[in-house]
């Protein structure tokens, strides 16, 4: 379980403060898939970083299994939204990476990372570079490498963000079946689509901005294993369009708030 | 249409020799023989050759000039300072270049030695040199190596530096350590700037070169240019400077093969 207790962070550059995230508490059980959604400024990337361990909380702090977490660590493993590959290495090697980071023979974490790029559907694809691939295989390679690991948590950072549309909903139908058909992974996967976070997710957690705080959690109707056609169904039509106007209104009060912001800060000059 | 299709079939690339006879070699190859012609006729039109030869009178020294032992003796005593200076400068370039990329404290404890050094002309430093060591092997190399060091210093650290902040955000979380990181990261991201460094490194290292032989006592081609130039032998001279030229493009088009090969992940671009 992955607990995440009254987190603050509070950016200072160059004399501006910037609070982040207030008091953000909430949980994500073990096995669960958790979407975090907002608009853009919620601080949904900084406190999946958090989780990863790669930035420090102001106050408060994320517990993994009773365990606070204050780095980076084998348990956890990311998946980012600009894929994050080494231009210079072919597929088999960053697929490999992260077991190399962390000192695995060379012909062991290539036997496993073959079987992942298998798995996510690059079968042959081993020697070719990144700049030879699609971005949606590109970030199939990134799938690959933080699975490689085997690690308890995986974190996803808005992973089909920079994909088309088309590609998009391909990788979310292939994420959705590789997640159900393998051990059910605790997964946090940090989003800007409803219709994403409907599909795949447990729970979403609804994020609101200036500071980045929790809004709502609520929990998916639809049981599982789920399949594809699911996004055909009226319910999961209404489900999504209910949080579709959630996050509008949000949305939309934000924009109010910085109009009415900026007007003040007009007479104040 | 079939002269199209055939240009366009001679642009695809060929294995070997047959490349240099792709048009645009052609072209060039054409540009150089166009260039000897005119010196030909200008030489021709001239009353007397004592200042500037004709193409053929310096072919003629040239193939002279290389059937001397002298010409190879100058030949010797230039470039074993060239390839001591050459080396080191290359050597401590990449090294100090790393230093400074990768440790804020040395770069600011460096930065202005580098800032001054770096907006002197390096000849500048000649009489210096000569002050501080004197005409000998040292003085000589010493001159070859400040004119390559800073180009070289300033690529790696630069490179170094551009290395996306994603990418080692992404070896972090997973928990690579500083070592691993070094060679796997740091190495081969800044590869590309370092071997652009070392090639115009080496440039400058052949410049240095020459500005020794002609600005200290000389001993090596400098001697030669002095004793040509005071017997007034123009085809001569012009050979000399002639072989100082396919000396610097031969030094540069084996640093550009040796580029291309470090580079070779980037493919055919």
């Amino acid at each position: 379980m992955i607990e995440v207790k009254s987190v603050s962070k509070v950016f200072r550059r160059n004399g501006v403060t910037l609070e982040a995230l207030r008091d953000v508490t909430f949980e994500v059980g073990t096995g669960q898939f958790t979407s975090i959604i907002g608009p853009s400024g919620c601080g949904k990337t900084t406190l999946l970083k958090m989780m990863a361990g790669l930035i420090a909380p102001t106050s408060g702090a994320i517990e993994i299994e009773g365990e606070k977490v204050t780095g980076s660590g084998p348990d956890r493993a990311l998946v980012f939204q600009h894929f994050v590959l080494l231009p210079w290495a072919d597929v088999l090697t960053n697929a490999a990476f992260g077991l190399e980071a962390r000192g695995v023979a060379k012909s062991k974490r290539e036997q496993i990372a073959r079987a992942q790029l298998e798995q996510v559907g690059l079968g042959g694809f081993e020697a070719h570079y990144p700049h030879e691939l699609s971005g949606g295989m590109q970030q199939r390679v990134g799938i690959a490498r933080a699975l490689a690991v085997d690690p308890d948590t995986l974190l996803m950072d808005e992973p089909f963000g920079s994909l088309d549309a088309i590609t998009r909903q391909v990788m979310q139908r292939d994420l959705l079946k590789l997640w159900q058909e393998t051990a059910h992974k605790t997964t946090v996967f940090v989003t800007h689509s409803m219709d994403e976070a409907a599909l795949l997710s447990d729970y979403v957690v609804i994020m609101d901005t200036r500071p980045g705080r929790v809004a709502q959690i609520i929990e998916v109707p639809f049981p599982r294993p789920r399949s594809e056609t699911l996004t055909e169904s009226s319910e999961y039509r209404e489900f999504t369009a209910r949080l579709s106007h959630q996050l509008e209104k949000m949305q939309r009060v934000d924009m109010e708030r910085e109009t009415t912001q900026e007007a003040e800060g007009s007479s104040d000059g | 249409m079939t002269v199209l299709d055939r240009g366009e079939a001679e642009a695809t690339p060929r294995e070997g020799w047959r490349s240099l006879l792709e048009p645009s070699r052609l072209v060039g190859a054409a540009a150089v023989l166009g260039g000897f012609a005119v010196w030909e006729f200008y030489g021709r039109s001239l009353e007397t050759n004592i200042f500037f030869p004709t193409f053929g009178q310096m072919v003629v020294s040239l193939i002279d000039l290389l059937q001397t032992p002298d010409f190879w003796d100058a030949y010797r005593q230039t470039l074993v300072p060239f390839v001591y200076g050459w080396i080191s400068a290359m050597a401590a370039g990449v090294l100090v270049g790393l230093a400074i990329g990768l440790s804020q404290t040395i770069r600011q404890l460096t930065a202005p030695y580098v800032a001054f050094l770096n907006a002197l002309p390096v000849s500048v430093l000649v009489p210096v040199v000569v002050v501080a060591l004197g005409i000998g092997m040292v003085a000589r190399s010493t001159v070859v190596f400040l004119f390559a060091f800073f180009e070289v210093l300033l690529s790696t650290a630069a490179g170094v530096r551009y290395i996306g902040d994603d990418i080692r955000e992404m070896a972090r979380s997973f928990g690579m350590g500083p070592l691993r990181r070094f060679r796997r990261i740091v190495i081969p991201g800044a590869m590309p700037a370092i071997m652009a460094g070392l090639r115009i490194g080496t440039g400058r290292a052949v410049v240095g070169m020459v500005v020794m032989e002609l600005l200290l006592v000389s001993v090596g081609v400098g001697r030669l240019v002095s004793r040509f130039r005071a017997r007034f032998d123009s085809p001569a001279l012009y050979a000399l400077v002639f072989t100082l030229a396919v000396f610097g493009l031969v030094a540069l088009a084996v640093m550009r093969r040796l580029e291309v090969r470090a580079l070779r992940w980037r493919g055919e671009d």
